[in-house]
């Protein structure tokens, strides 16, 4: 159900209101049949998580079209000219450097990038929020940008670091594949972060872009010698604080 | 591969290991392990073949001895900036909640980024607070007091950084407080069947909301503890009986 100031919004009509994406309307339809409320105070609300969803969907895609590679920390690789990498095998971007410039390289030059699927997602969210907030918006709300899985994230995006079981999962969710019998010695494969694509596929770094069904067996050839327990997909969810980013996002538009 | 030759070099190690690591006899691995510990913060490799050791030692020799050490290692290269969560995420598939203590030891460090760091380990307690101002000898025992109370309730999650910025590594099971009834750390289920009447009880008990089942399972547990013949009465009674009592019995 979706409720906009208070209001149940019929469907039908505010699909014909506005020009959607195919995967907003997607989006939007599945909100509706959901039995849980999404609840906004405004359209403009409602329009910027949709949004979002759909420009998350488009880095994960991009992503995965590019060369960046897989890699456990302990070999990642990152642009020298826009980051430094730490000891611990995470990119601080360099100073001189504009945040939107060196989050904007790893697409650009992303042959010199390599690391994990959480790291993976991280750039992602922050890829989508710099293509609609633009990069003098973006450098505002993000002026210093650490990358290294759920570590130091940013707090308007902290959220994205929690994982909770959801009434629904909907297209541009982060969820994981757990992989409770992972061999030791290949810790990285202990389960995989994935963006949610829409129509049961998934983008998760290093595995590329599956069902669920190939994520699971790509996973399970990564276990201990007569496993008993076959990976899984969590029944969770990580979102950003939506509501949060959109009034960032609305209010740098009154300015 | 001749894995104690001093010759032989770390990336070759740690490739035999990765792939050949069921050749391997406990006794080999642990002295690799203690002779990476004598020599920390070298060269990235290094540390990289003592995580391959510690964690075979841990996930398949089930062996939990390495554990102190494994800890003032994390710590250790945490103060120096170094990559841990390999270690960290052994330490804890370890399952082993009564070295949990070893982390919270570290609550009174003189050294911040050893307080922070076991205050991020320990972050799935409900007594242990991220803020700057709490005193480190406070936490260690809000930490104490909890794990005494509940490690009997403990059952270990699986959850990790790799899946979450605040991994919540044990939960209490508070059907099992309630009900005083050890349980297995893996699955959470009790360690013997329950009887006809737990199960009734467990019933009811489910039906409460968070607050009230944390002020069943907190009441019992006290009541067991302090009176087993007035636990025995008490829980006999009907569910809202017990409520009214816990309210009453814990403003005493």
């Amino acid at each position: 159900m979706v409720i906009i100031s208070s209001d149940i919004v019929k469907i039908d009509l505010l699909i014909n209101e506005f020009k959607w994406s195919d995967i907003e309307r997607d989006i939007l339809t599945k909100m509706d049949a959901s039995k849980g409320r999404y609840e906004y105070t405004s359209r403009a609300q409602l329009q910027f998580e949709l949004k979002l969803r759909e420009n998350i969907i488009n880095a994960a895609k991009k992503l995965n079209a590019g060369d960046m590679e897989f890699s456990t920390f302990r070999k990642s690789t990152c642009n020298l000219d826009y980051w430094d990498r730490t000891d611990e095998g995470a990119f601080r971007f360099k100073k001189g450097i504009s945040p939107s410039d060196a989050i904007r390289d790893i697409d650009i030059n992303s042959s010199k990038y390599a690391t994990e699927c959480a790291t993976a997602m991280v750039i992602i969210y922050y890829q989508a929020l710099l293509n609609i907030y633009g990069d003098k918006l973006f450098n505002n709300v993000f002026p210093d940008i650490q990358l290294m899985n759920w570590h130091y994230i940013n707090s308007p995006l902290e959220d994205i670091g929690y994982i909770d079981k959801r009434s629904d999962y909907l297209p541009g969710d982060r969820q994981y594949f757990n992989n409770p019998d992972v061999n030791p010695v290949t810790p990285e494969w202990q389960g995989e972060n994935v963006i949610n694509l829409n129509n049961e596929v998934y983008f998760g770094h290093g595995i590329g872009i599956e069902n669920a069904h190939k994520i699971i067996n790509e996973l399970n050839d990564y276990r201990i010698e007569k496993a008993k327990t076959s990976a899984y997909l969590l029944d969770s969810a990580g979102r950003p604080d939506f509501k949060y980013l959109a009034a960032i996002y609305n209010e740098s538009k009154l300015m | 591969m001749c894995l104690d030759n001093i010759t032989t070099s770390n990336f070759s190690k740690i490739q035999y290991l990765r792939s050949h690591n069921s050749n391997i006899t406990y006794p080999v691995l642990k002295d690799m392990f203690k002779r990476g510990l004598a020599e920390p913060g070298v060269p990235s490799e290094h540390d990289e073949l003592l995580d391959v050791t510690a964690l075979l030692l841990i996930k398949v020799h089930k062996d939990n001895t390495i554990l102190p050490s494994l800890v003032d290692t994390i710590f250790l290269r945490n103060r120096e900036g170094l990559f841990t969560l390999d270690l960290i995420w052994a330490f804890f598939e370890a399952r082993d909640p009564y070295s949990l203590m070893l982390i919270a030891n570290y609550l009174e460090s003189d050294d911040s980024n050893d307080v922070k760091l076991a205050r991020k380990l320990l972050d799935f307690v409900p007594s242990i607070d991220m803020s700057e101002e709490k005193n480190g000898k406070k936490q260690y025992m809000d930490f104490f007091r909890f794990f005494k109370e509940n490690s009997p309730f403990l059952y270990f999650t699986g959850e990790n950084f790799q899946r979450t910025s605040k991994p919540i590594r044990y939960i209490v099971s508070k059907t099992a407080k309630y009900l005083c009834r050890r349980i297995s750390l893996n699955t959470g289920n009790p360690l013997t069947s329950l009887t006809g009447n737990e199960n009734n009880l467990l019933a009811n008990f489910n039906r409460l909301d968070d607050d009230k089942q944390s002020l069943l399972s907190n009441f019992s547990l006290r009541l067991h503890y302090e009176n087993l013949s007035l636990w025995n009465s008490w829980i006999k009674t009907s569910i809202s009986n017990q409520i009214s009592t816990a309210h009453t019995g814990l403003m005493f």
